[in-house]
Formats: C-alpha cells, structure tokens, sequence
C-alpha cells in the first residue's frame, strides 16, 4: 500500500534520515519506534510533503508520491495526524472536522456521523471551542479529523504525547480499532511497548538508520532492542 | 468655544469607524495568513479611489461601475503583490522585517506608478455630489451614511463568510496552521491569494469613500493607513471582532477629543492623536489588546461580586 524506499529526508540542507525503508500494508498497524532525535518524526513528515526527501522515492498505491505538496498527497487517500499543534484551536469541534472533510464534496454529514461513531465522546462538544477538551479528546479530534478525509491510510505522529497513563491505553486502543475497521496505520510512538502491543510490525530507527524490523514480539523479545532503543527493561 | 451636538459627535464617530473598518479588515485579513504588517496597503487604499475617479470622473461611466472596478483593480493588485513579491520572499523564508521592508519598497512603486498617471496634484469627484441634510439635531451627508451601511454591512458579510462558508473556515483554519491545513487537503496557497484579493478589494473601495469625503492624493492611503494599524493593534492583531471593536473606539476617541481640544484652545487636527493615546492607554493594561482581556472572566467576577 505504501512504500518509502531508500528515504533519505531532512530540512533545508541537513539529513535527519538516512536511507530509510519501510513499508506499511492493508489493515496492518505498522509502528515505527527508536530513541529521542533518531528521525521518527522527520520521516513521516517526509511521506506527507511536510519534510524534504532528497533521495529514494515514496509509493502510495503504485503512484510516486515523492516530495509532492501535503495537501495532494491527502488528496490521494492519506491521513496525516501531527504530533503537535493537531487540532485548530480558534475553531469548534464540529469545524474542525469540516475541514477534515474539506475535500469531500459531497456526503459531509453522513461521513462526520460515521467517524464520530468510531469516536462518541466527542459528539457532546460539537459546538464548543477545542480549548475545553482535554488532552485525551484533543488527540481524539486529531484522528477523528483525519478520517474526514475518508482516508485509506493514516499516519499517525506520536498519537500519546503528553498524555495520562489511562489516555495512552484508550488512545493506542482507538488506533487498533480502526485498523480492525480496515484503515492501514504508519505510526511513530514513544511508548514502544504500549505501541508494540498493538502492532502487526515494526521498525527501528537510530540515528536517522533503520536498525531492526520485524514482528513486535521478536523485539520484545530481543533484550538488545529493547534496552538499547527502546529503553525497556528486561 | 461653539455648541456642543453630542449626538453630532457620536454620528461622525461612526463614520470614522466605518471607514476605518473598511480599510482595516483587509490589513488584517493579509497580516493573520501572512504574519507581516503590509504597509503597500496604503497604495491599495489610493489606487482603489483613483479607478474610481478614473472611471466616473474621466470616463464618465458612473460609480457604481466604478466602484466595482477598483474592487476588481485593488484586488488585483493585491493579489499580484502577494504572487510576485511576498510569497517568493517567504519561500526564500525571509523575515517578517525583510517582507515588511520589501512591502514598503512595493507601495512607492506603486504609488510612483499612480503619479505617473494621475499626476501628483489634489483632485476632487466632481460628479458626485453629497448635499448635506438634516436628521434631528445631526447633520450628515448621503455618503457618511453610504459608508455606515457599507461598513456594518461589510462586518455581517464577512462575519458570515468567515463562519458560515468552507472557504471562510479554510481561512481560519489556514491563519491558525497553515501546516495542518494544508493536510487536510487545503491549497493554502490559494485560500492566501482569494484573501490577498479580498483584502486589497475592500481597501480600494475604502480608499474610495475616503477621496469622496475629503480629497484624492497620492499619499491618500498613508493617511488611513497608520489608523488602520491602531485599529488592529488595539483590537488584538488578527482578531476579526477586535478590530471592529478598535475602529470604533478609535473612531470614538477621536471625535470626543474635539470637546477638550476646543475647550483649551487648541486645533481639531490633534484628534488623530489622542487616538494613538487612547490605545497607548489600553496596550499598557492589556499588551495584546482587546482580544487579549480576558472578558469572560470580568464579567464572572462581576457576577460573583453581585452575588455576594
């Protein structure tokens, strides 16, 4: 479904990734994990327009969707979920998902009552300023303002920042949810073993290199990974 | 010291403000999408007022074609300046000191340009005659009440594209993260042009209603231009109903500050002045203007006070 192969990608003229490949299928949740400045982040953002790539090529469905802008890429059927800043804080809940849905033409209030039955608790703040949700609903939004879009595909950035332990769990839960309902996630995550639960495969990122792929439970079960990159404790 | 007509006052404040609204929502319509102070839209304020001079008075085609053609011009010519000079210069990411300088660079070709044209010497619209009449105890002319209506009309139509239409929620949207606009498959790109466009439009009409009160310069825009910035710095940068508040608080102060300015002897020309105090004033309480008083919260602790 989507490809990124041999990415290098980074800003300006600075290299954050370096040769990265990866690659996300149908229904699968696919998490990419590493330490802190190892280019997660930056390698998304390369996939949907918003950092550059200076070599290798991304693959969307068979079509190149290299270094193309951010709102044609959306337009070819993927959701983008920044890590921060993922909502439009001057707008109210149900504005925000208008322009999730900016592109559709036509089925708006039928798409908005779909999405919105994947996410219920959002339906008591449609009229209200974003600035009284909470942490936990504000990333709740993000997604469900993605999926306005009718995406085939979502990319989620960091989809836990900041949140309480009991939101992690609701929010990751969220995420499997909708790969069960037939959406493919790319996902950068800091909570690894949380994330990796919930995955179908993963990567590994160090340094701007893919060190490791594989199926969650082989890297869990590799005590290097996880104490080296992971910072989990065996 | 003559008679004192505080409802006269109070009418021509409105006027003020009206026009001040006219020319300030497109200045702050360009700074909320492209966060720099643009000082060329004191060139789209003039050139909008000599199309229309253009076509009523030299081509005798009438105002309100020639109305209609300084919106479509100014806006043109905003939108041309956004295309040609800023957004290569943000794309370079230059600063908002370099856009805003290059902003003044692109006025004083443009004005050159209208002087060129027109010549440098004061005109007048013949044509349009605006008698005055009288409603009670206040004095007015047929065009202050033209440019009250068109500014509160301006202000329903703006309030509704802004929250009412895709485009105008794409434009919040895009002022508040154009990078988060953009994935959500908005040509940012586009929505900044068709507000380049609207912005520069409405300052040409402005700049119309302004030469029709008093008379047409090539500096007529820099005239307004610096109540404009008052306007949106007091009503909070980027704030839509700030500004509106501001234009007439602004337009408020100015025509009270006759009375004192009578009363000591001194010229009505001050007035401009005692504007800018009144938003000194209110910057030193509340830096971000008044969108940034909390007022929800003074009126809560008003309630409770009430209560207790």
């Amino acid at each position: 479904m989507l490809e990124a192969k041999n990415v290098s990608a980074g800003y300006g003229s600075s290299v954050v990734v370096d040769s990265a490949t990866v690659e996300a299928r149908e229904g699968d949740v696919v998490t990419i994990v590493g330490p802190n400045g190892s280019g997660k982040s930056t390698l998304l953002k390369s996939i949907v327009g918003q950092a550059r790539v200076f070599s290798g090529e991304i693959i969307y469905n068979g079509e190149d969707i290299t270094n193309l802008r951010t709102d044609q890429i959306v337009r070819k059927g993927i959701g983008y979920v920044p890590q921060v800043e993922n909502v439009f804080v001057n707008l109210t809940v149900k504005e925000n998902l208008e322009m999730g849905g900016y592109m559709i033409d036509e089925g708006l209030e039928e798409t908005m009552n779909e999405v919105l039955s994947l996410f219920p608790e959002l339906t008591r703040h449609m009229n209200r300023k974003v600035s009284v949700l909470s942490g936990g609903e504000r990333q709740m939004l993000a997604i469900a303002r993605s999926l306005m879009a009718r995406p085939r595909m979502l990319i989620v950035d960091e989809p836990t920042a900041n949140l309480a332990p009991k939101l992690v769990h609701k929010v990751l839960a969220k995420i499997r949810e909708l790969a069960e309902a037939g959406y493919s996630v790319l996902m950068v995550e800091q909570n690894a073993k949380k994330a990796l639960d919930i995955s179908d495969y993963c990567y590994i990122l160090a340094s701007g290199k893919l060190v490791f792929e594989g199926r969650p439970k082989e890297v869990l079960a590799h005590e290097e990974f996880g104490k080296i990159y992971l910072g989990l404790r065996t | 010291m003559p008679e004192i007509n505080i409802l006269q006052i109070l009418f021509n404040s409105i006027v003020t403000g009206s026009l001040y609204i006219l020319v300030a929502l497109g200045l702050t319509m360009t700074y909320t999408l492209t966060k720099f102070p643009n000082f060329a839209h004191a060139e789209f304020i003039t050139i909008g007022a000599y199309i229309v001079y253009a076509v009523t008075e030299q081509l005798g085609l009438g105002i309100i074609p020639g109305i209609l053609m300084a919106f479509i011009v100014s806006g043109f010519v905003g939108v041309g300046s956004f295309l040609l000079v800023y957004r290569p210069l943000e794309r370079r990411k230059s600063t908002m000191v370099q856009l805003m300088v290059s902003s003044i660079g692109v006025g004083i070709v443009i004005r050159y340009l209208i002087q060129q044209i027109w010549g440098g010497q004061d005109l007048r619209f013949k044509t349009l005659e605006f008698s005055a009449f009288n409603v009670g105890p206040i004095r007015m002319t047929m065009l202050w009440v033209i440019i009250i209506v068109t500014g509160i009309l301006l202000v329903v139509i703006i309030h509704l594209l802004l929250t009412q239409t895709k485009i105008g929620k794409a434009m919040r949207a895009t002022a508040a993260n154009p990078g988060l606009a953009q994935s959500c498959g908005i040509d940012i790109d586009k929505i900044t042009a068709i507000v380049w466009f609207i912005g520069a439009a409405l300052a040409g009409v402005g700049g119309f209603f302004k030469a029709a009160d008093t008379k047409l310069v090539p500096v007529l825009g820099w005239s307004v231009l610096l109540p404009a910035f008052a306007v949106i710095v007091l009503g909070g940068i980027g704030s839509f109903y700030g500004m509106i508040a501001g234009a007439y608080i602004i337009g408020l102060a100015e025509n009270f500050s006759i009375i004192p300015l009578l009363s000591l002897g001194l010229s009505t020309d001050y007035k401009t002045a005692v504007g800018f105090i009144v938003i000194i004033l209110i910057l030193i309480f509340s830096p971000s203007g008044l969108a940034g008083i909390d007022w929800g919260g003074i009126f809560k602790r008003k309630k409770h006070r009430g209560e207790s």
